[in-house]
């Protein structure tokens, strides 16, 4: 049986779960900040508003981020395979 | 709150919305028609379809009315589903597509084939997706009521006869239609009442935050109480917000409507992005709007000083303040549309699951016709549709925010675990499956109902058996410890065929030729 494909669907695999785990550990993080926030005033996170916004703002580009890399990423493998072929 | 104008943008919607479905009707006859759209939505159809199911007016409405009181939790409301999605974009939605035609539990039953892991899928689904609808009922009920006037019961009729019409007739084709216009009109609303906020500062954002600062700080007691105030809470509702967008079934069904893997990357991105949109300005223009507009003004408080309807209706009478009747109106239908869009979808999945899952495949073994199989779908959506209207009826005025968490606790620690492990993991056993998803849904449910927001509140206890109301971070790792420890243990884990299904599977969910 050919093995190659079964290598690029790991190698795809283990791209996902690092993308996924940079964006997990930044929302955990965030998760953390905002308790934090909240445990020294409950209306800190909505009065500081800059604050909650760039968490949120980071987040959502995290989030996007990795989504356009894997693609990038993805059509990058893709390129070199049709070149090697 | 009648207003004119609101009365006819209601009609207008409903009427729209019936003439898509009979649009629909006619191009819908097959079982991937009524399932699936036949396949033939594009990405970004798709996207806006996403969009239109998941941003449901108790979200949007419930975040400002989260803001209003001065409850932080709406900051994580909003973050944890647009984290959400890039768990789904990364790990769901192409092998959905690639493995999958109908339903959730149909992947699942390729990896371990039989009626044992199907059922539970199935019964699972059906557990996340009839909560979600009774969340979905209770808000629409009370939200047309204090908009329209009509009474509770009535307007609870209204909504659950025409989400049975959509998808009973025009299948998900109409309803991919109604979540799409819904996602169209929703985020013009929120756009066209975006750049009245700003026309109202003069375009400065430091006006509205400092107004809106100075409010709270004399309106808001400060004290109040959230998932924020523990670690263990906010992290626990965080995971549940946002890997339960991985497992809720309304959601994860619109990627068979796409023709393949592309178009199902693609959805998820315009989805994020649409989502974000209307979420960040929801959370920080409309929320601050309403608090440095509202407060102080004797039309939108009643004698006690409570805002009329409750702090959920701050957009709607933001929209007032703004922009008179008209923006009332407009916005109103824009809530209407809102509602039936996602309580569409919810039908449309618990529906699937009765009728292609329970009945045509564990039920009959697969042995049934076409015909037979779309005549059991409709049946079914009659059977959710009268469910939904008791259960909403039966809940009226609880509060409605547990029944949404359940929902997502249930889909983090039931669905997500089982869904992951079956296409990632190739030591999962169909024991391991079963055991670890069983353990997931009966733990977060259990802890969810010994939890003082049912136990007490609800039950009348004194004291709760679970001090929180956020289990899901100790029901999604015991659902996995589960499926580990089970499947480990499990003598067939290393049976070749099983792992012989498990390359192949493999291969196609990922198209690592693609």
């Amino acid at each position: 049986m050919n093995k190659e494909p079964t290598g690029h669907a790991r190698a795809q695999t283990r791209v996902r779960f690092v993308l996924a785990a940079v964006c997990s550990a930044a929302f955990v993080i965030f998760l953390v900040l905002l308790h934090r926030a909240a445990a020294q005033h409950p209306l800190q996170p909505l009065v500081d508003v800059r604050f909650s916004m760039l968490g949120v703002g980071i987040n959502f580009a995290l989030s996007l981020g990795s989504v356009l890399a894997f693609g990038y990423w993805r059509r990058r493998q893709r390129a070199r395979r049709s070149l090697g072929a | 709150m009648q207003s004119p104008v609101a009365v006819a943008l209601f009609v207008i919607v409903i009427l729209v919305t019936l003439v898509i479905t009979r649009w629909a009707a006619r191009r819908t006859h097959s079982r991937a028609e009524f399932y699936a759209a036949g396949s033939s939505i594009t990405g970004t159809q798709n996207g806006l379809a996403i969009a239109g199911d998941f941003m449901s007016a108790s979200t949007i409405l419930g975040v400002a009315g989260l803001v209003f009181v001065g409850n932080s939790d709406a900051v994580l409301y909003i973050t944890a589903p647009l984290v959400g999605f890039t768990v789904v974009l990364l790990f769901i939605a192409e092998p959905l597509r690639n493995l999958g035609r109908y339903t959730v539990a149909e992947v699942v039953a390729l990896r371990f084939p039989g009626r044992s892991v199907r059922a539970f899928t199935a019964a699972a689904s059906l557990v996340v997706t009839i909560f979600y609808l009774i969340a979905q009922m209770v808000g629409a009920g009370a939200l047309i009521e204090v908009l329209l006037g009509v009474p509770y019961s009535l307007a609870v009729a209204i909504v659950a006869t025409l989400m049975m019409l959509y998808v009973a007739f025009g299948g998900m084709l109409a309803t991919t239609w109604v979540q799409i216009t819904k996602a169209v009109v929703l985020v013009i609303g929120v756009l066209l009442m975006t750049a009245l906020t700003f026309a109202y500062v003069g375009y400065d954002f430091g006006t509205l935050y400092s107004v809106a600062r100075a409010q709270a700080g004399t309106v808001f007691s400060g004290n109040t109480t959230g998932a924020l105030n523990s670690l263990y809470s906010t992290l626990s509702l965080g995971l549940a917000l946002s890997l339960g967008v991985a497992g809720l079934p309304h959601i994860l069904i619109r990627f068979f409507t796409v023709p393949d893997a592309r178009q199902a990357r693609r959805s998820i991105v315009v989805a994020m992005v649409l989502i974000a949109v209307v979420f960040l300005l929801v959370l920080f223009v409309l929320s601050y709007a309403a608090i440095a507009f509202l407060y102080g003004r004797p039309e939108f408080f009643d004698d006690a000083g409570v805002m009329r309807g409750g702090a959920n209706m701050a957009v709607i009478h933001l929209s007032r303040f703004l922009g008179g009747d008209a923006l009332l109106g407009i916005v109103s239908a824009v809530v209407f549309a809102t509602i039936l869009a996602v309580v569409a979808g919810l039908t449309m999945a618990s529906a699937g699951a009765l009728a292609h899952d329970l009945y045509a495949q564990v039920m009959r073994r697969g042995s049934v016709d076409e015909k037979q199989e779309l005549r059991v779908f409709r049946y079914s959506t009659v059977a959710v549709t009268i469910v939904a209207v008791l259960l909403g009826i039966a809940f009226k005025g609880k509060n409605i925010s547990f029944l949404v968490s359940l929902a997502f606790t249930v889909a983090a620690s039931a669905n997500f675990p089982v869904l992951l492990l079956a296409l990632y993991w190739r030591g999962l056993t169909k024991r391991g499956a079963l055991t670890g998803g069983a353990a997931g849904l009966i733990s977060s449910t259990g802890l969810l109902i010994a939890g003082p927001a049912i136990w007490i509140d609800i039950l009348g206890n004194d004291q709760p058996l679970f001090a929180s109301n956020y289990p899901t971070l100790i029901a999604l790792p015991l659902a996995f410890v589960t499926c580990w420890a089970v499947s480990l243990l499990d003598a067939r884990r290393k049976d070749a065929e099983a792992l012989r299904v498990f390359e192949a599977l493999e291969l196609k969910a990922l198209g690592a030729g693609d």
